[in-house]
Parts: structure tokens; C-alpha cells; sequence
């Protein structure tokens, strides 16, 4: 049996961001584990977005937790540049949702009046405005907006990155920082013991923790099965689309549609609800494909690539779960979707957090409990 | 329009057409979709439109091709030419782009004859212009009677390579040299089998024919070779390589590289079909029964596709294949089958004989290829063997990890060039077999559509069923 300080099971950007945030504090011998499952990619396959609009209209504290994780940002990707060499294709130029039509340009008006009274509530701004179709053409002059196109609402506050860099990067610093990586080794079995330890039974081995992150995506769900609890995520499948490269024409990422460095398009993306099934289908792919034509015509002649579809890590009223497991406050699990946007929360709060030096006054809200009558 | 048949047939080589000729021949609906615009696969190209000169170079193993397209021509086999699929499910669904019009088709079973090809290994230098796959020089001279000039160098190994290099010297090709990788002293697994290979004395015969064709021809035939190098800065200048202590360079204009065959499995991939290692030939397969049928009921898989033993092989296990969907849509009963099946079998055998004795001697060995860091293993992303390197030391230990973190078989091709290569640089690496490392994922599209085509594609969508006595208005 092996002793560490602390073990994190789930090496995605969750769990690689707080294993990178926890050897920064200091925590000591840190194993993060991934097991490279292939259901279980949902950090493979996200859009790269850092974003904090539209987030949070019915969950203020959600609001003002995704603005805080956006603005901490630039830094976050400059720390990790100077510490791994990788860059992570940060780009800070804003974001945007379009709108088809008077109609759908009025309901973005209201949901960012909306949105604004929430944030007021909870003492922030909602840098957030709306866009006529000359501005948002102004906006993107290298991209012709299709017909159908009457505005956008915008922000210059947030951007994008290359998520798949991000989670390199994450991972290297972890280990630069004397982190140990292993991948492709499953877990069996958790056992917690009286005296406040937890030994994690792999594959390959025993290993005996002080402290306990479960970042497992929808393999938490087994994990905290076994610890009598219940965690209150469900599937949610994306479907995306990437063409071949262009030359680079549009700089600011829309929700739907966006352009990496390296100049492919990004077009997504799919909420649906099936089960644990990654698959593509015909379908959405198609409508994927008349949504970004409809938005921007010049896409029609470029050539599609590759499809891929990933599951998200839904909760009930949309916001992340960080909570501490009943009966184990040495257990720690974290389940959320949007782990690209709130990856540098994982270093300021969860990481402190789970070392108990200070608790962040939001992370109140983020239970798992706080479901349990729902 | 959408359609709905009994069988879609995916690929017109030997095992294709000779599946959908069967099932035709049976009165089915078959459907045959393929990519080239020439029905005959690799080993049969432009069969149809070969010229006297061409049948004569190539020989009764290119020629036998003619009966095969003739009797697919006669069964009343819908085909369909310059037609991608670049989607297939697991329920006999299918997404094809030709002519730059996409749409889906469905079928109650699917046979996927897509045939072999040339196992890619990077060298250094192989991006350089000047360097290309010994098949690919191959298909040129068949489809236009193209024939290569200059300084040729030919490098690899397995039984196409020094088949090729008599194709050549018939053409009168100079070739300054055959680099041949396939080791000196053969595999004791190579024993076992010979007997069984002296059952064919037509196979040894050609066999030996060809070596004493090269020999005759003057060429040097360097063995055991090691580390070929293409050197160039434009283009290709000099092939360098290590034979035995010494360092050998040969100036060259085209540099033909051949390691042998694999199956083409991307679309079983895709598809999600259960894949299996061949440990001897380091290669992915799908997993299939006698018959050809994977783990999908709907699925089967005919050919080299399924497994690499050759053009003849491919064409009776195209009508195996066929014969057991014919019982599955209820065509024939499982006795008639067997009876049909049974001369098929008996040829397949005697066909197969020499295979694995041929299989042992030019079995790829991992020492064979010596990975140079600098050397750009996935041209489409342009990713080193370096950086390959790197990911797994920090830590991925499975090939779509290593895709993430480098992007290697993430460009267009989706990994047929750099794939196995990269499970062979990766595995080394932490000393394991490269089928413990997984398989690189496929995704749909197969081919690169452009987004127009999936928008305006046409969705195969269940049909209203109706009272056909009453719409019948006869």
C-alpha cells in the first residue's frame, strides 16, 4: 500500500486543475488519477469556450461564480504558458449569440435586462450588450452575416481556447510541480476508515489517502454510490462539428459557431437527452450544418472533417456541484459542465477549499444536497 | 431519392463484386456503392477499360479480373461509381456522397468490402516529393500506363514489393536498387508452415520466377536493410540506408515505399465495430464470424478489409459472405448454404496454403522500424515522433490521449497515415504491445463533405405505411 497526501480520481479538466491548484498550495504528495474511459470524455470534447454569458438566470451566486472564473482567466493561461511552455490558444476577444429574426433579437434583449437584475442582486455588473446587425457585422468584417441574421448579444469580457491544450497544459504543470499522473489506471473501490484515511483500491494497486477528490465526470456517480450518497447529475449529449482550415477570418466566438487558431471552424452544438450514447447522428449534423450556413453563408463550401459527440455532466438547476460527501468530510466530489469556463476556479477556490484553509462564501450554494428534496 | 434495399455493398475489388453478384444473381435488391470512378478495387483498377498492353504486363492475376466485372455487369447489381460512404451505423444505415449531392440509404444488411492498404511507416524525409507508396505508383500504370522515370529506388518490405519491382523491369524501369527490410534470417515460425506452401509449386514457381527476374536484371537487392533515410530539400535527391555495417546512399528521383498490407478499417471503426489484434501481422481487424458477420447483426465485413489474404481469397469469401446473407434475408435455407458453400470453401483453402508460410517470412518485426524523433509522423497535422514521445511520458497511455495532447490523426485522414505508426512509437515506448493502447477513434464523415451537402442531404426517414389494396388503383 502506498501513502499519499491526497489522491483525485479523474483526470479531466475538473480534476486536473484542482490536482494543479492543490500542489501549488503546497498539499504534498498528490496522485491524480485518470482513467482514460471512452465514454467518459467529456473534457475531450468540449467547444473551448470561456464564458459567462447567458449563464445563471435562475442561480445568481452561479452568475457572479462563472463572471469571477472569466475574468480570471488571462492570467490563468499566461501561469500556465511560463510554468509548461504550452499555450493554450487563449484568445480575449469577447463572445457572442446571434440572433435569426426580430423575435429571437427581442427574447436576447430581455434575457440580458434580465440578467443584469440578477447580477445587481448579488452586487455585480453584466457586461453584456446588444448588438444591431451593422454593429455585429462591424464586429466581424471578415465574415458575412447571412440574411436572416438581425443582431447579437455580445460582451467583450470573455473569449476561447483550445480545451485539449488547456488540459495538456493543466496536466504537465500538475507534474512540473511534483503531481503524479496515472494514466489509464481504473478504480475499484473506495474504502473509507475511522481514523480519517481512505484507501483507493486501482487496478494496478492499494494506495492510502488523507483526503479524497472525486472528479470522475459520470463515473462519480459509481464512486459516490458506494459511499451512500447520491449525486444528482444526468447526461447530456453535445454533438460537434470541425472543418478543415481556413484562413483566419472570424475572431470572436459565437456560441455556436467559432474559429480556432489554428483556423478549423467549431460548429455545435446539441443538448440531448441519450443516456450515455456518444455517437453522431445524421441528423444533427445536419442541423448543425443549416444553422451555421444560415449564419454565415461562406461555411457552405467548406469542407466538414470530423463529428464527434461527448456528455456533458448535467445538474438539476444547471450549476456545479462541489460538495463534500455525507459523513466523509475528507471526501471532496466536484461535477459540473462548462469546466473550460470555471478551470481557474479550481485553483483560487476548490483547491484551498479542499485543504480547509478558507471556504469561498459562494461554494454554500454548490452542494450536492442541496437537490436531496427536489 | 432515399431507398430502402435488401443489401449495400461497400466496395467493387474482388470481394464486393463478387458478393453483389451473387446476391443479384439470388434476385435481390443489391446496391454497390463505390469511391473510384472504375469498378475493380485496387488489384483489378480499370479492369474494364485495360488496354491489351496492360492485361499482358500484369498477368493472369490482374487479367481474371474480366470475368469477375463481367459477371457483376450480368447480375442486375445496381452500382454506383465515384460514391463515398462516409458514414455507416451499426443498424444498416448509410451516409454517401457522389457527386456532390449527399444522402442516406438503408439496407437490411450491409457488406463492407474495403479492401487493403499499403501499411504506412514514416521515414525521415517521406513527405519530400519523391516518395510514394509502391501501390500508388502501381495504380498509375494502371489506370493510365504511367511509368515511372529517373532514378527509382525501390525500399520495404513483403512479396508486393519485389512484385512490383518485376512489374518495373518488364516495363524496362532502371531501378537503381531494391532496399529490402525484411530480415535475413527468417522467423522460426516460418518452419511449421513451409510444407503446407510446397503443396503449391505454382505459387513457389512465381515466387522464384520473380527473384530470378530481378537478379537477371542486374538490380541490386540489398537485404536486412536498416534506417532508410529520404534525403532531399525540395524534393527527393538520395535515399540513404544501413545494410549490414555499412551506410549505403543511392541518388534517386522516386523512392517507392512498401511494408506490406492491413486491412482498411476505418469504417468498421466508425461504426463501432468490436475490433481485433492479429498479433503476427500487427494489425486491427474486425472481429468476424466464419461467415464474414461482425458483432453487429446487420454488419458483415467481406475481403481484405476483414482480414489480409489476398485478391482470390477475397472473392470467395465475397460469396460466403453473400451466401449467409442470402439465408439471412431468407433466400435460401442454411442447408443449401452449406451445400453452395462447400466448393468455395475447398478453393479458399487450396488459395490459402502458401499464406501463412508468405505471412511469417514478411511478419512486420517493431526492431524493423527505427523511429527518428524529428521524423513527422501525422502529415495532416504535421506532428514529430517527439512529440509523441512526449505525451507519454507525460503520462497518456491510450492512443486517443496521445491524439489530444499532439493532435496526431486528428487532421482529415483521421489517422490512416499515422496510426499504426503511432500505436508502434507509443507502445515501444513503455514496452507494450500497441494493442494494449486502444485504437484511435473514428469519426463520421469517413471522407471530407462540405457543410452544403450535409445541409441540403436527404434523411432517410420511416415511410407512412398504407392500405395497399386501396391505393393500388388498378
Amino acid at each position: 500500500m502506498k501513502s499519499v497526501d491526497i489522491i483525485v480520481i479523474g483526470g479531466g479538466l475538473s480534476g486536473s486543475a484542482t490536482a494543479l491548484g492543490l500542489v501549488r498550495e503546497g498539499a504534498g504528495k498528490v496522485v491524480l488519477f485518470d482513467e482514460h474511459l471512452p465514454s467518459q470524455r467529456l473534457s475531450r470534447g468540449n467547444f473551448g469556450l470561456t464564458w459567462f454569458m447567458c449563464k445563471g438566470a435562475t442561480h445568481p451566486v452561479y452568475a457572479q461564480w462563472c463572471r469571477m472564473a472569466a475574468q480570471k482567466w488571462p492570467d490563468f493561461a499566461a501561469d500556465l504558458k511560463e510554468e509548461t511552455g504550452y499555450d493554450v490558444e487563449l484568445e480575449w476577444t469577447g463572445g457572442a449569440v446571434h440572433a435569426f429574426g426580430e423575435e429571437e433579437f427581442n427574447a436576447h434583449s430581455q434575457s440580458v435586462e434580465s440578467l443584469r437584475k440578477v447580477c445587481e442582486s448579488v452586487g455585480i455588473d453584466y457586461p453584456v450588450k446588444m448588438l444591431d446587425r451593422s454593429e455585429f457585422q462591424d464586429l466581424i468584417p471578415n465574415m458575412q452575416l447571412g440574411e436572416d441574421v438581425t443582431g447579437a448579444m455580445y460582451t467583450s469580457e470573455q473569449g476561447h481556447v483550445n480545451p485539449l491544450k488547456l488540459l495538456t497544459a493543466l496536466r504537465c504543470a500538475f507534474q512540473k510541480k511534483g503531481g503524479i499522473f496515472k494514466g489509464g489506471e481504473s478504480i475499484g473501490k473506495i474504502i473509507p476508515h475511522k481514523n480519517g484515511t481512505v484507501t483507493v483500491k486501482t487496478v494496478k494497486g492499494s494506495y492510502q489517502c488523507e483526503k479524497l477528490v472525486i472528479a470522475a465526470g459520470h463515473g462519480s456517480t459509481r464512486l459516490l454510490k458506494s459511499l451512500g450518497e447520491k449525486l444528482h447529475i444526468y447526461p447530456s449529449r453535445g454533438q460537434l462539428m470541425v472543418t478543415e482550415r481556413q484562413k483566419r477570418m472570424l475572431r470572436v466566438p459565437i456560441l455556436c459557431v467559432r474559429q480556432t487558431v489554428d483556423g478549423t471552424f467549431l460548429i455545435g452544438l446539441t443538448t440531448e437527452d441519450t443516456a450515455m450514447d456518444t455517437r453522431t447522428t445524421a441528423a444533427a449534423m445536419k442541423d448543425e450544418a443549416i444553422n451555421a450556413i444560415r449564419l454565415f453563408p461562406q461555411l457552405a463550401k467548406y469542407n466538414w472533417v470530423r463529428a464527434w459527440g461527448a456528455i456533458r455532466v448535467m445538474t438539476p438547476d444547471g450549476a456545479p456541484i462541489y460538495s463534500r460527501v455525507q459523513g466523509h468530510d475528507n471526501i471532496t466530489v466536484l461535477a459540473l459542465h462548462s469546466a473550460v469556463s470555471l478551470a481557474p476556479m479550481k485553483i483560487s477556490a476548490i483547491a484551498p477549499w479542499i485543504l480547509g484553509k478558507n471556504e469561498a462564501e459562494q461554494l454554500k450554494h454548490f452542494t450536492n444536497g442541496r437537490f436531496n428534496n427536489a | 431519392m432515399s431507398r430502402h434495399v435488401d443489401v449495400i455493398v461497400v466496395g467493387a475489388g474482388p470481394a464486393g463484386l463478387s458478393a453483389s453478384s451473387t446476391l443479384a444473381e439470388m434476385g435481390l435488391d443489391v446496391v454497390t456503392l463505390d469511391e473510384q470512378p472504375q469498378l475493380g478495387g485496387q488489384i483489378y483498377r480499370n479492369i474494364e477499360k485495360a488496354s491489351p498492353k496492360s492485361l499482358h504486363l500484369f498477368g493472369e492475376d490482374y487479367s481474371s479480373g474480366l470475368m469477375i466485372a463481367e459477371r457483376f455487369r450480368k447480375s442486375g447489381a445496381d452500382y454506383e461509381n465515384s460514391t463515398s460512404v462516409w458514414q455507416l451505423d451499426s443498424d444498416g444505415t448509410i451516409c454517401c456522397s457522389s457527386r456532390a449531392h449527399s444522402r442516406q440509404m438503408r439496407a437490411n444488411h450491409v457488406i463492407v468490402a474495403t479492401g487493403a492498404m499499403e501499411r504506412p511507416v514514416p521515414i525521415p524525409g517521406w513527405t519530400l516529393p519523391g516518395v510514394m507508396g509502391a501501390g500508388a505508383v502501381n495504380n498509375l500504370t494502371k489506370e493510365s500506363g504511367l511509368k515511372p522515370s529517373g532514378n527509382v529506388v525501390l525500399a520495404g518490405s513483403g512479396p508486393l514489393l519485389l512484385l512490383e519491382a518485376t512489374l518495373l523491369i518488364k516495363k524496362n524501369v532502371e531501378i537503381a536498387a531494391i532496399l529490402d527490410t525484411t530480415p535475413l534470417i527468417p522467423r522460426v515460425s516460418a518452419v511449421p508452415p513451409a510444407p503446407k506452401a510446397l503443396m503449391r509449386t505454382d505459387f513457389l514457381l512465381k515466387g522464384a520466377s520473380m527473384l530470378k527476374s530481378i537478379k537477371d536484371a542486374g538490380i541490386p537487392h540489398h537485404r536486412g536493410v536498416k534506417d532508410i533515410c529520404a534525403i532531399g530539400t525540395n524534393c527527393l535527391e538520395s535515399v540513404q540506408a544501413r545494410c549490414g555495417k555499412e551506410t549505403i546512399t543511392i541518388p534517386a528521383d522516386l523512392l517507392m515505399l512498401h511494408f506490406g498490407v492491413i486491412p482498411n478499417s476505418h469504417i468498421f471503426r466508425q461504426a463501432g465495430c468490436r475490433m481485433a489484434w492479429k498479433a503476427d501481422q500487427r494489425y486491427w481487424h474486425p472481429a468476424c464470424d466464419q461467415w464474414g458477420r461482425t458483432n453487429f447483426e446487420r454488419i458483415f465485413a467481406a475481403g481484405d478489409g476483414a482480414m489480409v489474404s489476398g485478391g482470390v481469397s477475397a472473392r470467395y469469401r465475397g460469396e460466403l459472405t453473400a451466401l449467409e446473407v442470402s439465408r439471412c434475408l431468407g433466400i435460401i435455407s442454411g442447408h443449401e448454404r452449406d451445400a453452395l458453400a462447400k466448393p468455395l470453401k475447398k478453393a479458399l483453402r487450396h488459395d490459402g496454403w502458401p499464406r501463412p508460410f508468405v505471412d511469417a517470412i514478411y511478419a512486420p518485426r517493431p526492431e524493423q522500424f527505427s523511429f527518428d524523433d524529428a521524423t513527422i509522423l501525422c502529415r495532416c497535422e504535421n506532428v514529430t515522433v517527439k512529440d509523441v514521445r512526449r505525451a507519454v511520458r507525460e503520462g497518456a497511455r491510450d492512443l486517443n490521449e496521445i491524439k489530444i495532447m499532439t493532435r496526431s490523426g486528428m487532421g482529415s485522414c483521421q489517422g490512416r497515415m499515422c496510426g499504426p505508426a503511432l500505436a508502434e512509437i507509443a507502445a515501444a515506448e513503455i514496452s507494450l504491445s500497441p494493442d494494449r493502447l486502444g485504437l484511435l477513434n473514428v469519426r463520421p464523415p469517413l471522407r471530407p463533405v462540405p457543410l452544403e451537402e450535409i445541409a441540403e442531404m436527404e434523411l432517410e426517414t420511416a415511410k407512412e405505411s398504407s392500405n395497399w389494396l386501396l391505393d393500388n388503383k388498378k
